[in-house]
């Protein structure tokens, strides 16, 4: 879906999406995405709740949602328990 | 990217003066796709620009984290809690009612439930400055909290108290005393051997400090040292005395005894022609005070002309020795020997400092007698602070008894601790604080929900000022309390079902 809209309209900012079986960890003072391929990408500098997202995976894969492009992405929520909670 | 640094000048530019031709687009393209230009300026910007886009995302590969190696959290033992006593706890978090986050903490530990995840960074920050609350935090975070605490160095406490020793011996001032409280509280004997082992090489301030700590689980135990301690300074060696007089077996204490046994006794004599049987208390003051009570921190001279040198000495003794003293002595229940004492004027003198050794030695049975049997003097003077070290349901009863006499300091004491107030005393209280509507603000209600009851909830309106320009802010004040007092009724519905 992600490149589909950046097909569409290649000059976004940023696309949204949905992912699943990712596992946030924080390494130095950088959050990240790791997908269980050992892909991953960046959370931006600017996301205060990465102790949160922490948290509510407790070193588990999630599904997450975020937005971004190329490296950077920003969750915006995520699922546990077939429960959304979402990073005001 | 060169070409898109050209993209971006362009746009800014404008495609009439400076349009986006096939030319700058970089040979990589242009091998590859069939692209010409057209008369349409804009339509070739979108169009070569996109093309462009592509070719950039297309270099954009994403991390290689496969190296990474990350923990995951032990499944947790207990249950986590209610959704509706997380959204209470979220609410608590935002609006950061402290008094009420107590309350929550300790109906989730009673209910054995873990709070939410997503809570637990919150409640890990809060444990790092209010460290009153931090055991019962950590409690609540369960296996995900310890997991959590050892990912992030702020909130690994178990680390920070494993090495108790370091700390002490590296630590700054604020961080050894926390230390030497938090062990004295829970391992007394332990404490005392922490600050035996750098006694000697202390400061004086600390010395003074520390001891002030050892006040907490005080008892025979640390008799043998305090007694051996040769000290120099006057401050730390005043402290030092404090201590040691602070326990009832110390040999200052037992000298204080002797010289009483020696100076008030009771003196049985008839009054009207031989027809009624006296009994008072008789003082002799001219007893000789040996210079050993006066190293002990004994004042010799009196500062108050009203009262002699010796009635001075005799005061202070009085107040340092354990009120049970005088059951032993005098043979008699504190009842009597109280009216004994205040009997006359002579002897009256001496009760506030029955009253101190009371409070100083927690001797509810004759705190609890001085409060029923002193008189006027004696509940003008050390009324408020002989109900403070009463058990918490004696201190309730009694506050409700002289909450009229002495309202704004008994509900200064009042607030100052946790336990929750019976309805008539919530309603006294209520009574008056509604009325001094500028005295208690809603700060004050919000610090104060500890103690209130939520039955309050229904009576709120019954507190209506009877002047005119405070009705506006008891209304104000009273939504407030009423607002904590339903989230308190939250906490404890969310945590019974």
């Amino acid at each position: 879906v992600a490149s589909e809209i950046l097909r569409v309209n290649p000059l976004l900012d940023s696309v949204p999406v949905v992912v699943e079986n990712v596992t946030p960890f924080k390494e130095g003072n950088r959050w990240l995405l790791k997908d269980e391929e050992g892909n991953g990408v960046f959370i931006p500098a600017t996301f205060q709740q990465g102790w949160q997202l922490m948290a509510l995976s407790g070193g588990e894969p999630l599904k997450i949602f975020a937005t971004g492009k190329d490296q950077d992405f920003e969750p915006f929520g995520v699922w546990v328990n077939n429960r959304y909670t979402f990073f005001a | 990217m060169k070409v898109w640094e050209t993209i971006v000048n362009n746009a800014m530019l404008g495609t009439t003066k400076l349009p986006l031709r096939v030319a700058d687009l970089p040979a990589a393209i242009t091998e590859q796709v069939e692209v010409s230009d057209t008369p349409d300026a804009e339509e070739d910007f979108l169009r070569l620009g996109s093309l462009v886009y592509q070719y950039r995302q297309s270099g954009c590969v994403p991390l290689d984290l496969r190296s990474a190696v990350l923990s995951a959290a032990e499944a947790e033992i207990k249950p986590y809690c209610h959704t509706g006593a997380t959204a209470v706890l979220l609410t608590i978090l935002s609006e950061e009612h402290y008094a009420l986050l107590k309350l929550w903490l300790t109906q989730c530990e009673l209910a054995h439930k873990c709070a939410e995840p997503e809570c637990m960074p919150a409640l890990l920050d809060i444990s790092v400055g209010k460290k009153e609350l931090r055991s019962l935090i950590l409690s609540v975070c369960g296996k995900r909290g310890e997991w959590l605490g050892r990912l992030n160095p702020q909130w690994n406490f178990s680390a920070l108290e494993a090495d108790a020793q370091t700390l002490w011996q590296t630590g700054r001032a604020e961080e050894r005393k926390d230390l030497l409280k938090s062990l004295r509280a829970q391992q007394p004997a332990a404490a005392l051997e922490l600050l035996q082992s750098s006694w000697d090489t202390e400061g004086a301030n600390e010395k003074v400090s520390f001891l002030e700590i050892l006040t907490t689980g005080l008892s025979e135990h640390d008799l043998v040292w305090l007694e051996g301690l040769k000290e120099k300074g006057q401050k730390v060696n005043n402290a030092l005395q404090d201590l040691i007089k602070r326990i009832p077996t110390s040999q200052p204490v037992q000298g204080y005894r002797a010289l009483l046994k020696e100076a008030v006794n009771v003196k049985n004599s008839k009054a009207l022609l031989g027809m009624l049987a006296k009994t008072t208390i008789e003082v002799h003051e001219k007893i000789a005070f040996p210079d050993g009570i006066f190293k002990s921190g004994i004042e010799k001279l009196s500062s108050d002309k009203q009262v002699s040198d010796a009635q001075y000495i005799l005061i202070q003794l009085i107040a340092s020795v354990p009120p049970s003293f005088w059951n032993d002595h005098l043979k008699e229940t504190p009842e009597t020997v109280i009216k004994l004492f205040q009997k006359e004027k002579k002897t009256a003198l001496y009760v506030p400092a029955l009253a101190l050794a009371a409070v100083k030695f927690r001797d509810i049975v004759w705190t609890q007698a001085l409060v029923d049997h002193g008189d006027e003097e004696i509940l003008e003077s050390a009324l408020v602070s002989l109900i403070e070290s009463l058990p918490a349901k004696d201190r309730d009863r009694y506050a409700l008894r002289f909450i009229k006499k002495r309202p704004q300091e008994l509900i200064n004491m009042l607030t100052a601790f946790d336990d929750e107030w019976g309805n008539d005393l919530a309603k006294a209280v209520l009574s008056f604080t509604s009325q001094e509507v500028y005295a208690y603000n809603k700060t004050f209600y919000r610090a104060a929900v500890k103690n209130i009851p939520v039955t309050m909830l229904t009576e709120l309106e019954s507190f209506m000022p009877s002047e005119e320009q405070k009705k506006a802010y008891w209304r104000n004040q009273s939504h407030e309390l009423s607002g904590v007092l339903t989230l308190k009724q939250q906490i404890l519905h969310s945590f019974s079902r």
